[in-house]
């Protein structure tokens, strides 16, 4: 079923009632309501501060998210949602102490949910595992991660993030002219 | 549910609290009404809210994607898409399952199945799209185009418009467009029944091979129901590809550079040839309906789909205009 990105939205009445454009203040003010759904639970950043398991699982994660990330050149999107999923997960699930294995397999669900969510085309779970692969996971553990994954963020996968955002600000930049190079550029 | 409802028409940004926190045992089963390309299809109430649901089991094997990229594609479609003719998820939930541990901690290790939770309708369009009145068929395409309009202003292609994914309530009223996503099946054990059924309103284009397609495909599965209608039976019941297209070519005359250019780089286009009249004549086999459906029929039913008309153009048709 083929989805774009973006794309804005019309005011033709037939869904009837109001509509708001994707790029009005209402939209936007409900983007920021949303948002609170798909951050971390409350303390996780004085965790994080405290130096915890969290800490050393998160710092672990991210180094080889990004560097899978990287190799296959996925877009800029997909490697947040890995990660705010990573931090939602690790904010709401206590982890065990003595399962290193479980931080890998953590760090391919997260990543494999995003690009399976934001990419066109997507690597089996299998051959996302390509660097400091210290454990191996076959397709069905990584499913069965991704299911606990999933449920404890509570299916709510399609994250408001900042790139929500960045239409409605270029926007407002640019007066409501389409943006120039220059500020394209800078973005 | 928590949170506001969005606004009908707007995306939905409102997410399916406490999904994912409950399972299925909050729900009993009244009766199987179906089987999809995953799973089974139940009608249940819920115990809770005596509300009645249909449920979608979705069976996880253990292919080699993980948990399958299309069913997740078709969640986050249908939390994105909010609108009246449109079908809502209300939930999913999952099989309560055994613990399967892994050394040790097992509580988190489960194995099961998921359920998709719709809101439940009370029968496919199927049913009715060969005894319905002229006004009830107005009132049906009209909702079919609004959902559809709705899913392609948010770059949404349905993809598999049949009678079975069109679903019918409240007394003939209410139609909404579902089964996004699985539609498109990778049937594993090699039967094409569900490919043959939705071949009778594949487009042209799809039919030659064309890889970058657009709206139109959706349209031109409007075209064909609406002629179901009208005609009472189906209007291209091809039963192989080819005879699909011959079929099209019958009525809708031969494609060429001249009515659709750019149809013979299509990498099918070779493989056919012309049947003996390739003139276009589909209006004539609704001579005795109205004028103004047929001429909507007649629009949809174009072979270059850059020149078929869009569901908001459809909408804005005589036929929808001019009252029975």
């Amino acid at each position: 079923l083929g989805c774009g990105g973006g794309g804005g939205f019309d005011f033709f009445g037939f869904g009837g009632g109001a509509v708001f454009p994707i790029d009005s203040d209402e939209f936007v003010a409900l983007l920021v309501e949303k948002e609170m759904d798909h951050q971390p639970q409350r303390g996780y950043l004085e965790k994080l501060e405290l130096g915890g398991l969290e800490c050393s699982w998160r710092k672990d994660a991210i180094d080889w998210i990004c560097k899978v990330h990287s190799y296959y050149n996925f877009g800029p999107l997909s490697l947040y949602l890995a990660v705010n999923y990573l931090d939602r997960f690790l904010s709401s699930f206590n982890l065990p102490h003595d399962e290193s294995w479980m931080q890998q397999l953590l760090s391919v669900s997260c990543l494999s949910l995003a690009t399976k969510m934001e990419e066109t085309v997507v690597p089996l779970p299998m051959d996302l595992q390509v660097f400091d692969a210290e454990y191996v996971f076959e397709a069905r553990h990584i499913k069965r991660m991704e299911l606990i994954v999933m449920k404890t963020l509570k299916w709510r996968l399609q994250a408001v993030t900042p790139f929500s955002f960045i239409g409605y600000f270029l926007d407002k930049f640019n007066e409501g002219k389409p943006p120039s190079y220059t500020l394209a550029s800078w973005c | 549910m928590d949170g506001e409802e969005a606004p009908p028409g707007a995306l939905n940004l409102a997410d399916y609290a406490p999904a994912g926190a409950r399972t299925v045992d909050c729900f009993r089963r009244i009766r199987k009404i179906g089987e999809g390309t995953y799973g089974e299809v139940f009608e249940a109430m819920d115990i809770i809210t005596g509300e009645r649901a249909a449920l979608k089991k979705i069976k996880l094997d253990d292919g080699k994607e993980g948990f399958p990229r299309q069913i997740l594609r078709e969640i986050k479609l249908l939390k994105k898409l909010d609108h009246e003719n449109i079908i809502r998820l209300k939930e999913i939930v999952v099989s309560p399952g055994t613990a399967h541990g892994a050394g040790g901690s097992d509580d988190y290790m489960y194995r099961g199945d998921i359920y998709m939770v719709f809101e439940y309708m009370d029968h496919d369009l199927k049913k009715v799209l060969h005894h319905s009145t002229p006004s009830q068929v107005k009132y049906y395409m009209e909702q079919l185009l609004k959902g559809l309009h709705y899913c392609h202003v948010n770059n949404v292609l349905h993809r598999d418009i049949k009678g079975a994914n069109l679903l019918i309530s409240g007394g003939g009223k209410l139609l909404k467009l579902a089964d996004f996503g699985l539609a498109r099946p990778f049937t594993r054990d090699g039967s094409f029944t569900n490919h043959v059924i939705t071949l009778w309103y594949r487009p042209p284009e799809l039919l030659l091979g064309a890889t970058n397609y657009a709206e139109a495909v959706d349209i031109w599965s409007v075209g064909c129901i609406f002629a179901e209608f009208l005609l009472r039976k189906p209007l291209f019941p091809g039963r192989t590809e080819q005879e699909q297209l011959s079929k099209i070519f019958e009525l809708c005359g031969f494609p060429n550079e001249e009515n659709w250019p750019g149809v013979s780089k299509l990498p099918l286009y070779k493989t056919i040839r012309p049947t003996t009249p390739t003139k276009r004549r589909l209006r004539d086999i609704f001579h005795n309906f109205d004028s103004h459906a047929v001429d909507l029929i007649d629009r949809m039913l174009i072979l270059n789909p850059t020149e078929r008309i869009s569901a908001h153009d459809a909408l804005c048709a005589a036929y929808f205009i001019t009252k029975m």
